[in-house]
């Protein structure tokens, strides 16, 4: 397989008057062609921050301060914002956490999932044959009645059917990859389920890879080939799906996973990691994690935090010095 | 319920609609409404009301009802087309300054705050003054003096609306600063700036006839409300009819605009469309 996107040593901060947040702080991961990768974290561990800083939407005061992101072969943070536009929705694209909110209001649906062909039509747009395209994209994604229903605007959709419709935006230019930004957070369980199998079947058919990012393990398990488990703006962890939920060895992870409710155990309460996430703008030295690790030790506070490399798989834990 | 339903309930609002409908008739129709030339001086100077002068004539013997119905169209003339002006100046201006934020932001809203430490008759004075009193020069007074509210409002939407996530995932999937702003973000402004528009369009209309009535708008003959208000302000005693008038016009037409701008921001006001 071919290498899609190279993510190297990628820092974004936030510059607040209060200080610095490092959201990303030396992320690196890659993403073949045809891939899946999960990105896991707790709220605040940089899942977004990294994905809007492969789309080069980083919001303000934040910066990709440094790193390398190579798309295709192509250093993404060298382009100008032209070339940037050109691959945005056409090669990457990205789908939102909130789907009631991703949608704008005052347009009917049918010329929103147009628009998002129409932005990467060369030469005049030819409106009759987009339309064609938007009803077999829509009937793609499973919405019901398409010839009727693209005239009806977003608030008379519902919540799973918004999801729908924004996974059809986002492949409706076959991308090469696809952001999934947690995707079904805000969907009932139900329809969660109906979501991820459709990106599923999406990716099947149109080849494209995709970057899930999520808290569910149990999502990541099901769509994706490798997973990066972050924790406050580093990965923690990186490598093959099944190794590490087989045997996964950073004590973050062991915890993540030992945290999904299981029903063939007996347990009367839903495990939790104790402890609260970092404070963003100064954050614990060394190891960033080891103020709520179980097998934290004096030196887990040193700067250079050990690197247990094994082919594909990547922990940063002192435990495999 | 239907915007239809909304607005048959809003009963001040209706009472706008109806007085401002009647208001541009009388600018349309004028032609025809008007029994006499405005600028004619055929009668007898400040003849009482009668049957053949609703409302009596002026000190040179002119009808007031004639003027007070062409006085209408300067009246409505003025104030659309300088509150248009104002938002071809104001929208642009707030657009991006919200939707680019930063350094932008700071110099476009010093610029907009000192433009505002003015009071809007002042300011309009001032460039009259300046320019010299016509009416073209009344007009860009008062776009000049009401762009900055219009893009102070277009601002404070803007911040909001550009936070969120459809104006993201449209420029997620390609799209330029300017489109987005055009095609998205504006469209999703715009409830809060067409009330604005429309107490500005009230506050236009007395401002111009405060500069008429100054002698910095419409030169004489042409009719304009301020104007007869000025000179009916010396016979207040003798032809009091003259300055009654054009008093009743103004107001009315200050309160079309603002019973219409206040039914507006009650019937876009989401939490009051009980659906």
């Amino acid at each position: 397989m071919s290498r899609l996107l190279e993510v190297r040593d990628l820092k974004t901060y936030f510059f607040l008057r209060k200080g610095v947040v490092k959201a990303v702080d030396g992320v690196s991961f890659d993403l073949d062609k045809g891939e899946a990768l999960g990105i896991v974290g707790e709220s605040g561990s940089g899942k977004t921050v990294t994905a809007l800083s492969i789309m080069r939407l980083v919001p303000y005061p934040g910066r990709i301060v440094d790193g390398e992101i190579k798309f295709k072969g192509r250093d993404l943070l060298s382009l100008s914002e032209d070339e940037m536009r050109k691959i945005r929705g056409k090669e990457i694209s990205m789908i939102f956490q909130d789907p009631h909110n991703s949608l704008n209001p005052v347009y009917n649906v049918g010329w929103q999932v147009g628009e998002a062909i129409e932005l990467h039509t060369e030469g005049k747009p030819i409106w009759s044959r987009i339309l064609d395209k938007v009803i077999s994209i829509l009937r793609g994604v499973g919405i019901p009645k398409v010839e009727e229903r693209i005239y009806d605007y977003p608030h008379q959709f519902s919540g799973g059917q918004k999801q729908r419709i924004m996974i059809g935006m986002s492949v409706s230019n076959n991308p090469d990859l696809i952001i999934a930004d947690e995707p079904t957070t805000a969907l009932d369980v139900t329809i969660q389920a109906q979501i991820i199998d459709l990106l599923k079947e999406l990716r099947h058919r149109y080849g494209s890879s995709i970057m899930l990012i999520t808290h569910n393990m149990g999502l990541v398990a099901e769509l994706c080939d490798r997973i990066a488990v972050m924790y406050s703006g580093k990965v923690v962890e990186y490598g093959d799906i099944n190794r590490i939920f087989e045997e996964p060895l950073h004590p973050y992870t062991q915890l993540l996973l030992e945290c999904i409710p299981r029903t063939d155990r007996d347990v009367d309460r839903l495990m939790s990691i104790p402890g609260e996430p970092p404070d963003p703008i100064s954050p614990p030295r060394g190891c960033r994690f080891h103020p709520r690790c179980p097998y934290a030790k004096d030196w887990c506070r040193r700067d250079d935090i050990y690197v247990y490399r094994d082919n594909d798989h990547m922990v940063s834990c002192e435990l495999y010095r | 319920m239907g915007i239809l339903d909304l607005v048959m309930e809003s009963k001040l609002f209706l009472i706008g609609m109806i007085l401002l409908s009647m208001i541009t008739v009388m600018a349309v129709f004028a032609d025809f409404i008007a029994p006499y030339d405005p600028i004619a001086q055929d009668f007898s100077p400040k003849l009482p009301p009668s049957p053949e002068h609703p409302l009596g004539t002026d000190e040179l013997g002119r009808d007031v009802f004639s003027r007070l119905i062409y006085g209408s169209r300067i009246t409505l003339y003025v104030a659309f087309v300088s509150v248009s002006i104002a938002c071809l100046i104001g929208i642009p201006i707030g657009l991006v300054a919200g939707y680019y934020g930063g350094a932008v932001d700071k110099i476009l809203n010093f610029a907009i705050d000192l433009m505002l430490s003015f009071p809007a008759i002042i300011l309009t004075i001032l460039i009259t003054g300046m320019l010299g009193p016509s009416l073209t020069n009344a007009m860009i007074a008062i776009s000049i003096a009401f762009a900055p509210r219009i893009a102070r409002i277009v601002r404070g939407q803007v911040l909001s609306v550009k936070e969120e996530d459809y104006v993201v995932a449209v420029k997620a999937m390609g799209a330029s600063g300017a489109y987005t702003m055009a095609r998205h973000v504006l469209p999703n402004s715009i409830a809060p700036l067409l009330v604005q528009v429309t107490l500005s369009l009230g506050t236009a209309v007395l401002v111009e006839s405060a500069l008429a009535f100054l002698g910095l708008s419409a030169q004489p003959p042409t009719p304009s409300w301020g104007d007869m208000l000025n000179r009916g302000r010396r016979y207040i005693y003798t032809a009091p009819w003259m300055i009654t008038a054009p008093g009743i016009m103004i107001t009315l037409a200050v309160l079309a605009f603002n019973l219409i701008g206040d039914g507006l921001r009650d019937l876009l006001d989401p939490r009051l469309r009980r659906l």
